[in-house]
């Protein structure tokens, strides 16, 4: 029964000055998370304490099933989460040199090196760096743009946001974005002149192209109806791609997709990203897309990341049963098993209350112990390990059948709170 | 819950119920329509005075809280000679008439009270009306579609190219003067049996009440005419998506005649949509009644658009009289849209916009 | 499809409508009680008058007859004389005509003004003091008789406090155009003209102020929901741009199909508000010619106005279609 040594905790949990540390290249660090939802069922726990990093040119993906909180963790990043939603903690650490120069003065708290905490900043900053900064790829492309304006003109717009945000950073951060009503009636009522120009237009078809749409010129004066799911996605990718962004964040893009075409949009993706050298966090349920497209990975689990490394340290040695459970589920051609083998259990409900203060996945752990019974802080899997990081006690001791809750533990007290 | 053909499900009730605690004004519009449907339904028991009676002397007496000055011209003797005296005299309210009279010397309360039986009435009946025409052709559109379907609704469209109101003035108009009743007398049974008598007697209240109530047929019968396409139009939409459905298909297989199909599977599932426009209707009906009545197109004159009328030409000097039969027109509606609303968040038959006039 | 088919085919139905409306407006006179010649010959008028009088009238040929007549007449835009003044139909109702379009127009432009920024307000503050404001008041708005309303403004504006005049219309558009160049003053006859229309355009326009602020905050409220709202906010689009530009478009599609079905009240509320204010327009002719029998120029009257109508829904349909392009696709 040897113990792993020298298992550290992650110093990612507790609040500290300065950015969390990571590897030079990192362009995104997230510490510490969290974002609630406050209805009137009560409290829903949808990221919970999240930690992560997203190197410069690479993907990450972040794979969970659907109710893991993973949806949100990208809306978080980027700000988008709507009311009852809100982001309760944590820190999103962005590499900028000029946005940390302006604001190394104000907030100095929120400014370590060239990372800026964009939590910190005023909302106005924080908005508009979308476009410029972050962008974001949705599922159904079909319902992400707008039925009834062209899709070129709905480029052209994201081309523009980034012209009018590079031209006058200043008048982009302010409340009205710029552009408020007296701007939008001096534009309805004159004649050529609109938010939009010929020049964004011109560009936007440049796009087009390079997402590989035929007759480009043509096609952007059409509506979204007007195209196969496929190309609506290029074009999405297209929107997306107009600001330049250093991260895009792509929400299962292929997911709505037949499976032929998922293919050509993963690889568009990847020669996109290789080109401009874009970071992508790729969040996906499918694990095919993962191993395919990913450099590092994230496992999310209720709202948290329960484990997270490089694509050989999660998928050829996971630590955390769950993690093991999800590799071990997909289909093996050359040795095909009788039966599949899926993860016993439900996902548990987010909701605060119902939630205890334990491991989350310990009710379907086939290696639950009695350890398990607290929060579980994020450990290092190997000791003195950069990457590998995971959520689980089994990083710190091994599996022992003394130790193992009996396996109608959770049973029973579901059956005791069922009482009170 | 069973209503004939239709039943309605624990959860209708329980969505019912849930949007009705949640919402306030949910709340106030029930109180509202509960109010006038009582006051309408107990007028002879509830009203101050008989609403026909005419009292000249106490013509256009203000109401409770409201004073009023009146100029009055006497001739009078003075030493021999005969002379004129102008003298300005106040006019005080009394309780005997809580919202003071009208130049005819009627209480306007229990105006507004009887006035609330006329236009619940042409509401309620008008609307039945409208819905039994339209539901019927829209269902019969929907179901059988092709040219029944075109037919139909090249006829509802015509009927739509005439404003509603216009065409029941000239339905109205053009057959009222040639009709010896355009309207029809019905026994009041409240006082007709003494119920009304003994209670008033009770409480101290003066009788006789009003043995019979005019009943505005003409009114109810052309009002429900020109209505029928709204009804139409949802019952042809849900047809047309019901008819779909696996169960009616299932049911046409099994040789199901058409007929018992649509009542037994395709009414019942509409039934919400059509509830939430039928309480918009009796709101709209209530308008278009009392705009009829003001402009002199209906069948009883104890009706609130008449009063009003006829308060429009002493608006100078008793505007109460015009105000009062309004004010009660506002509420009556106010609540009825109310409850429509809390309808359609408690059902959310998805329906868009409003039914008009 | 093409906007231009488009828009040909729903002037073809339209057409098919105008029949469907003058066929039975023809019909109409012979379903009522009464004959047009107890309203044109004189009470003690003799047998032979009488029936010198329907042969004028062309009353004794058979029915269809009668309507193909009556349909070729209509074509060369003849609708007959009125039996009441004898001067021609088409004269007295295209006179009457302007009146009421101006009351229309201006009830219409002070609805649409007032309504879709108190709706997207509205909807955008929700369960903020605004939107409780807005929302109490477009209850009152619909829930109000626009009779007792104007009545009521009188009450206030002309009796009490006495800013504008309590009753008809004075000069008028044209007369208005004309004065820019014509011998009276430009200011006192524009400035006459829209006070007399100010209290019956308000009268008329606010149930249609409440509907449209109705409709298009709950509109909004549905569509602030899609997807495309969140994606659009993502790509940094400016909040006042998603708004406007893009989330009430859409809500205006549902918005614009209701308001074409409320074309119907609005006349009937012009009607109204005409006799209220004894504006002399359109509406307060056809109630003068069924109350007189006057059955050409309630003919004439009535065609003009279905002629309106489908006019007005082929421009509601321009419309629709131009807001939501996925509707020329059927």
């Amino acid at each position: 029964m040897s113990e792993r040594t020298a298992a550290t905790e992650r110093a990612g949990t507790s609040t500290e000055d300065g950015a969390p540390e990571g590897h030079p290249d990192d362009v995104l660090r997230v510490r510490n998370l969290s974002t609630r939802f406050f209805t009137e069922e009560g409290q829903i726990n949808a990221v919970e304490s999240v930690d992560f990093t997203v190197r410069d040119g690479e993907v990450f993906g972040i794979v969970g099933e659907s109710g893991s909180g993973k949806s949100v963790a990208a809306l978080s990043l980027i700000d988008l989460v709507d009311s009852p939603g809100r982001i309760t903690s944590g820190e999103v650490w962005y590499r900028d040199a000029d946005l940390a120069d302006e604001f190394r003065d104000d907030v100095p708290e929120a400014v370590d090196g060239d990372l800026v905490d964009t939590r910190r900043l005023p909302e106005g900053v924080r908005r508009a760096l979308r476009g410029p900064a972050f962008s974001m790829v949705f599922q159904d492309p079909m319902s992400s743009l707008n039925p009834s304006i062209t899709v070129g003109e709905q480029i052209a717009e994201a081309v523009e946001v980034q012209r009018r945000a590079r031209a006058n950073p200043r008048r982009t951060r302010s409340r009205t974005q710029g552009y408020g009503m007296g701007r939008l009636i001096a534009d309805t009522l004159l004649p050529n002149r609109g938010y939009t120009s010929e020049a964004s237009m011109n560009r936007a078809i440049e796009l087009l192209e390079q997402v590989g749409i035929p007759d480009p010129a043509e096609r952007a004066h059409e509506y979204p109806h007007q195209f196969s799911g496929g190309m609506l996605q290029r074009a999405m990718i297209a929107q997306a791609l107009a600001g330049e962004p250093d991260v895009l964040v792509a929400d299962e893009p292929t997911t709505a997709l037949d499976v032929t075409i998922q293919a050509q949009i993963l690889n568009l993706l990847r020669d996109l990203q290789e080109e401009q050298d874009t970071s992508v966090v790729m969040i996906t349920h499918d694990l095919g897309v993962i191993a395919r497209m990913c450099n590092r990975v994230g496992v999310m689990y209720a709202g948290q990341i329960v484990e997270r490394g490089t694509l050989s340290d999660v998928f050829d040695s996971p630590v955390h049963p769950y993690t093991e459970g999800l590799i071990g589920s997909i289909p093996d051609l050359d040795d095909p098993a009788p039966r599949l083998r899926p993860i016993e259990g439900n996902v548990p409900s987010l909701l605060d209350e119902e939630m205890g203060g334990r491991c989350f996945f310990a009710d379907r752990c086939p290696k639950a112990m009695s350890d398990c019974l607290q929060p579980i802080p994020e450990y290092d899997a190997e000791p003195g390990s950069d990457e590998h990081a995971v959520r689980c006690v089994l990083a710190r001791r091994e599996h022992s059948e003394a130790d193992a809750l009996p396996s109608d533990h959770f049973d029973r007290n579901e059956e005791v709170r069922g009482d009170e | 819950m069973k209503i004939g053909p239709i039943s309605i499900s624990p959860r209708t009730i329980r969505n019912l119920r849930k949007e009705f605690r949640s919402s306030g004004l949910a709340r106030i519009g029930v109180v509202l329509v509960v109010v006038i449907v009582l006051a309408a339904a107990f007028a002879p028991m509830i009203a101050p005075q008989n609403p026909r009676t005419q009292d000249l002397d106490r013509a256009q007496l203000p109401p409770l809280g409201f004073t009023d000055t009146e100029q009055q011209t006497r001739t009078e003797m003075v030493n021999g000679s005969v002379e004129t005296v102008t003298e300005n005299v106040t006019v005080n309210a009394t309780a005997q008439h809580p919202l003071g009279t009208n130049s005819l010397g009627q209480d306007i309360l229990s105006r507004v009270i009887y006035g609330a039986r006329t236009s619940l009435l042409v509401g309620l009946f008008g609307t039945v009306l409208a819905a039994l025409l339209g539901v019927t052709v829209g269902l019969t559109a929907g179901y059988y579609r092709g040219r029944v379907d075109d037919a139909l609704m090249r006829t509802a469209d015509v009927s739509l190219a005439f404003p509603s109101l216009v065409l029941a003035i000239a339905l109205i108009g053009l057959f009222s003067r040639f009709q010896a009743d355009v309207a029809v007398a019905i026994t009041d049974p409240l006082v007709t049996t003494g119920v009304a008598g003994s209670f008033r007697d009770a409480v101290g209240l003066p009788t006789p009440m009003p043995e019979t109530f005019v009943l505005p047929t003409v009114v109810i019968l052309v009002v429900g005419f020109v209505n029928w396409v709204w009804f139409a139009r949802i019952a042809r939409g849900e047809a047309l998506s019901v008819r779909e459905e696996e169960y009616v298909k299932a049911a046409r297989a099994l040789g199901a005649s058409d007929v018992r199909i649509v009542f037994r599977h395709v009414l019942p599932n509409s039934i919400t949509p059509i509830l939430v426009l039928a309480t918009i209707q009796v709101a709209a009906i209530i308008l278009l009644e009392s705009s009829l009545s003001f402009l002199g197109f209906s069948g009883t004159t104890l009706s609130w658009g008449f009063d009003i009328a006829q308060g429009r030409d002493y608006l100078s000097s008793s505007w109460w009289i015009a105000t009062m039969p309004g004010l009660a027109i506002v509420l009556s509606v106010i609540g009825i849209n109310l409850v429509g609303d809390w309808l359609r968040d408690a059902l959310d038959p998805g329906i868009e916009g409003e039914g008009g006039m | 499809m093409g906007y231009g088919r488009f828009l040909l085919k729903r002037g073809v139905q339209g057409v098919g409508v105008v029949w469907g409306v003058v066929t039975v407006v023809f019909i109409l006179r012979f379903i009522t009680p009464g004959s047009p010649i107890d309203t044109v010959a004189p009470l003690d008028a003799s047998q032979a008058t009488r029936q010198r009088i329907a042969e004028e009238l062309g009353l004794n040929q058979p029915l269809y007859v009668q309507y193909l007549d009556y349909l070729w007449e209509l074509l060369q835009g003849n609708m007959g004389y009125s039996y009441i003044s004898s001067i021609p139909a088409s004269v007295q109702v295209f006179q009457k005509l302007p009146a009421t379009l101006e009351l229309a127009v201006a009830a219409s432009v002070v609805a649409i003004v007032i309504s879709i920024p108190l709706g997207v307000v509205s909807a955008t503050r929700r369960h903020q003091p605004a939107d409780y404001a807005a929302t109490s008041f477009s209850l009152l708005g619909i829930s109000t008789p626009n009779f007792w309303l104007g009545i009521m403004l009188v009450l206030v504006f002309a009796v009490e406090l006495n800013v504008f005049p309590t009753s008809g219309r004075a000069y008028g558009f044209m007369q208005s155009l004309a004065a820019i160049t014509g011998p009276e003053p430009f200011l006192t006859v524009v400035t006459g003209w829209l006070a007399s229309l100010f209290l019956p355009a308000i009268t008329l326009g606010t149930y249609f102020t409440a509907l449209i602020t109705r409709l298009v905050r709950s509109g909004m409220l549905d569509e602030l929901s899609e997807g495309y709202v969140r994606a659009t906010r993502a790509k940094g689009l400016p909040e006042t741009l998603v708004r406007y530009k893009h989330v009430l478009r859409n809500t205006l599609v549902p918005v614009v199909t209701v308001l074409g079905l409320q074309l119907g009240t609005l006349i009937g509320g012009a009607v109204i508000t005409e006799a209220v204010f004894a504006w002399p327009g359109l509406g307060s002719e056809i109630i003068r010619a069924i109350n007189a029998r006057d059955w050409p120029i309630l003919q004439g009257s009535l065609i003009v106005i279905g002629i309106g109508f489908v006019l007005l829904n082929i421009v509601v349909d321009a419309l629709y279609a131009y807001l939501d392009p996925r509707v020329i696709a059927e």
